[in-house]
C-alpha cells in the first residue's frame, strides 16, 4: 500500500466512527447521564 | 518572490473588501457584547453550522496552509501522515469532552478552559496552574503573526515589518469591539472559504495540475525519498517510525484541551445541537489538511523557494491567473488571522477572568459574580486584547530564536498537563481534585524532560538513553504527555478520596447563576 491508500483507509475508518458516534453513541451517553442524575437524586 | 504587479493590485482590492467585511462583523459582535461573559465566550450565541466551520478554521490554523504544505514540499507524501492523522485525533477528542464541557461550563459559568478545570474540580489551585501554562500561548500568537507578516510580503508586496503591524491592526479592528462573537463569526466565514480553497487544491492534485498523466505523474516527478511508497524515515524525527506516527494521533486527542478551542463549546446554543456541530466540524476539519497535497504538487513541479512554508501562495502565483492567485492569497491570510484571533481572546481571558475575576477577587474576599467585578473584567478583557496583540507583534519584529520552543511549551505543555484532568475528569465524575493535580504535574513534567530540556540545549540523552526522536518531535512528546497525564489522573483517583457526591451533583447536574446574573437551566 502507498501513503495515499493508507490515508484513504484511515479516513474511511474515521468517518465510520464519526457516523456511529453521531447516530448512536451520543444518545447512549445522554441516556446514561440522565439515569445517573435520577439515581443520585433518589439517593 | 515572483509576485507580479497584477497579483499585488488584485490582492489589495480583495484585502480592502475583506477589511470592510471584518469591520462589519466586528460591529455586529459589539452589538451582542454587553457583559464579560459575552466577550469571553459568546455563550449560547451560535448555531451548529457557523460554530462548526469556526471550530475547523481555528483548529486548522496558519500551519495547515503554510507549515503542513511546507512539510510536504520538503518530505513528500509522508507529510500526509501528519496532515490527515492529526485531525482524526483532534476530532475524536471533541467527541469525548465537548458535551460535558458545554453542560458543566454553562452551569458553572466557566469562561475559559483553565476556568472550567477550576470549576469542574472546585480547585482554585488547578485553575491558577492551568492559567500559568496557558500564558505560553502568547508564543503561539507570535507564530501566527509571523506567518501573517510573510503572507503580506508574498501576496501584497509589503515589507514583513509593516505586514505584522498591518495584521495587528486587522485583528484589533474587530476583536476589541466584538470579542468572542466577532472571533467566531469571522472564523466561520473564513472556515467556509478555506474549505473551498482546499477543494480547489485537491482537484489540482487529482488532475495532476501541470503534468500529463494525473496523480501518478505527480508521484513520478518527486525525489524517491518523497514518493508515496516511502512511509517512514529513521532520520526524520516526525516520521521516524510507526510508533511516533501513532503518538502524533494520540497527542492530538489532547489538542481539544487548547483554551482557544475548548472555549468554542460554550458558544453553541445548547447541547441538543452538539451532534450537528460535531458533524460539520469533523467533516470540514478533515477536509482542510488536504492542503498538504499542494506542497506535494509544488515539489513535483520543481518550484524553487527559500521558505517551504510559502509553497501554497507561490504555487498559486506561478500556476493560476493573477486575480485567482490574489484572492486565494488573501483568503490564506484570513485563515492565519482566524487562528490568531481566538488565541488572543484566550490569552486575554487568562488575565481578565482566570487571574483577576476568579483568582484575585475571591482571594481578596470579593464576589466574582458582582456587576462591578464583571464590568472591570470586561474592561480588562478589552485592554488585554490590545496589549497582548501589541506585545506579540513587537516581539516578532525580529523573530525570536526559540519561538517554536516557547510555542511548544504552550501547546505541548497544555496537552500534557490538561489531558488527565480534562479527559479523565470529564469521563469519570468521581475523579478527585488531588488526582487531577497529580495528572497535571506528571504529564507536564514528563513532556518537559523528554522534549523541552533537549530543545533548550540542556541535554540530549538520559542515563545513556538517547531522547531522539522525542527531543525533536513535539507531537510524539505531547502524545507521551497525554498518556502519562491520563494514566496518572486515573491511578491517582484510585488512591485518593473521590469527589463527594453532593459536589458532583452540584457540578454535573446543578443549576447556578451565571457571572452576568442570568441563570442557566440544565437542558436535559
Amino acid at each position: 500500500m502507498n501513503v495515499m491508500q493508507v490515508l484513504l483507509v484511515t479516513t474511511v475508518l474515521y468517518f465510520l466512527i464519526v457516523a456511529v458516534w453521531v447516530w448512536k453513541i451520543e444518545d447512549l451517553i445522554e441516556q446514561r447521564s440522565e439515569k445517573r442524575a435520577t439515581a443520585e437524586g433518589e439517593h | 518572490m515572483p509576485t507580479t504587479d497584477a497579483v499585488i493590485t488584485y490582492g489589495w482590492l480583495f484585502l480592502a473588501f475583506y477589511l470592510v467585511v471584518i469591520a462589519g462583523l466586528g460591529y455586529w459582535g459589539w452589538k451582542r457584547t454587553g457583559t464579560q461573559d459575552d466577550y469571553a465566550t459568546a455563550r449560547g450565541g451560535f448555531g451548529f453550522l457557523a460554530l462548526g466551520f469556526a471550530y475547523a478554521a481555528t483548529v486548522a490554523s496558519g500551519s495547515t496552509f503554510m507549515g503542513i504544505p511546507g512539510m510536504a514540499y520538503d518530505m513528500g507524501f509522508k507529510a500526509g501522515y501528519y496532515a490527515l492523522i492529526y485531525p482524526i485525533g483532534a476530532y475524536l477528542g471533541i467527541m469525548l469532552v465537548a458535551r460535558i464541557t458545554k453542560k458543566v461550563g454553562d452551569e458553572a459559568g466557566s469562561q475559559s478552559i483553565p476556568d472550567f478545570l477550576g470549576d469542574r474540580f472546585k480547585s482554585p489551585v488547578l485553575r491558577l496552574m492551568a492559567s500559568l501554562v496557558a500564558l505560553f500561548l502568547l508564543f503561539y500568537v507570535m507564530s501566527q503573526i509571523v506567518a501573517a507578516g510573510w503572507m503580506f510580503d508574498t501576496i501584497l508586496g509589503l515589507d514583513y515589518t509593516v505586514g505584522i503591524w498591518a495584521a495587528a491592526g486587522m485583528l484589533l479592528l474587530y476583536l476589541t469591539l466584538g470579542g468572542s462573537h466577532a472571533d467566531i463569526i469571522t472564523d466561520a466565514v473564513q472556515g467556509a472559504i478555506m474549505v473551498g480553497i482546499t477543494i480547489l487544491i485537491f482537484a489540482m492534485f487529482l488532475t495532476g495540475w501541470g503534468f500529463d498523466g494525473g496523480v501518478s505523474a505527480v508521484n513520478a516527478n518527486l525525489d524517491s525519498s518523497q514518493q508515496w511508497d516511502t512511509h517512514t524515515d529513521s532520520d526524520n524525527p516526525i516520521f521516524a517510525n510507526w510508533w511516533v506516527i501513532f503518538l502524533l494521533f494520540v497527542g492530538h486527542i489532547g489538542f481539544t484541551a487548547q483554551p482557544h478551542l475548548g472555549n468554542k463549546f460554550f458558544a453553541i446554543k445548547g447541547t441538543q445541537y452538539m451532534k450537528k456541530f460535531f458533524l460539520v466540524a469533523a467533516v470540514a476539519g478533515m477536509t482542510l489538511p488536504l492542503m498538504f497535497l499542494g506542497g506535494v504538487l509544488g515539489a513535483a513541479q520543481g518550484i524553487e523557494i527559500t521558505d517551504p512554508d510559502a509553497i501554497i501562495p507561490v504555487l498559486f502565483i506561478e500556476t493560476l491567473p493573477a486575480v485567482l492567485a490574489a484572492f486565494l492569497g488573501v483568503a490564506i491570510l484570513s485563515a492565519i488571522i482566524s487562528t490568531a484571533d481566538g488565541l488572543i481572546i484566550s490569552v486575554a481571558q487568562i488575565f481578565a477572568n482566570d487571574l483577576y475575576r476568579k483568582t484575585y477577587v475571591p482571594w481578596k474576599g470579593g464576589d466574582p459574580s458582582s456587576p462591578a467585578v464583571n464590568q472591570r473584567a470586561l474592561l480588562i478583557s478589552r485592554v488585554a486584547t490590545v496589549v497582548v496583540t501589541i506585545v506579540a507583534v513587537a516581539a516578532v519584529m525580529t523573530p525570536p530564536q526559540y519561538l517554536s520552543v516557547f510555542m511548544w511549551i504552550g501547546i505541548g505543555g497544555i496537552i500534557s498537563a490538561y489531558s488527565g484532568p480534562y479527559f479523565v475528569g470529564s469521563l469519570d465524575e468521581s475523579t478527585s481534585k488531588k488526582a487531577a493535580i497529580i495528572g497535571f504535574v506528571a504529564g507536564f513534567a514528563v513532556y518537559a524532560v523528554i522534549h523541552l530540556g533537549p530543545q533548550m540545549g540542556l541535554y540530549d540523552s538520559i542515563a545513556g538513553f538517547s531522547l531522539f526522536p522525542y527531543s525533536e518531535n513535539p507531537y510524539a512528546s505531547s502524545g507521551i504527555g497525554f498518556i502519562v497525564s491520563c494514566v496518572s489522573t486515573y491511578l491517582g483517583s484510585k488512591f485518593t478520596e473521590p469527589m463527594a457526591v453532593e459536589d458532583r451533583n452540584e457540578v454535573f447536574r446543578g443549576t447556578t447563576e451565571l457571572s452576568d446574573g442570568g441563570r442557566v437551566e440544565s437542558d436535559d
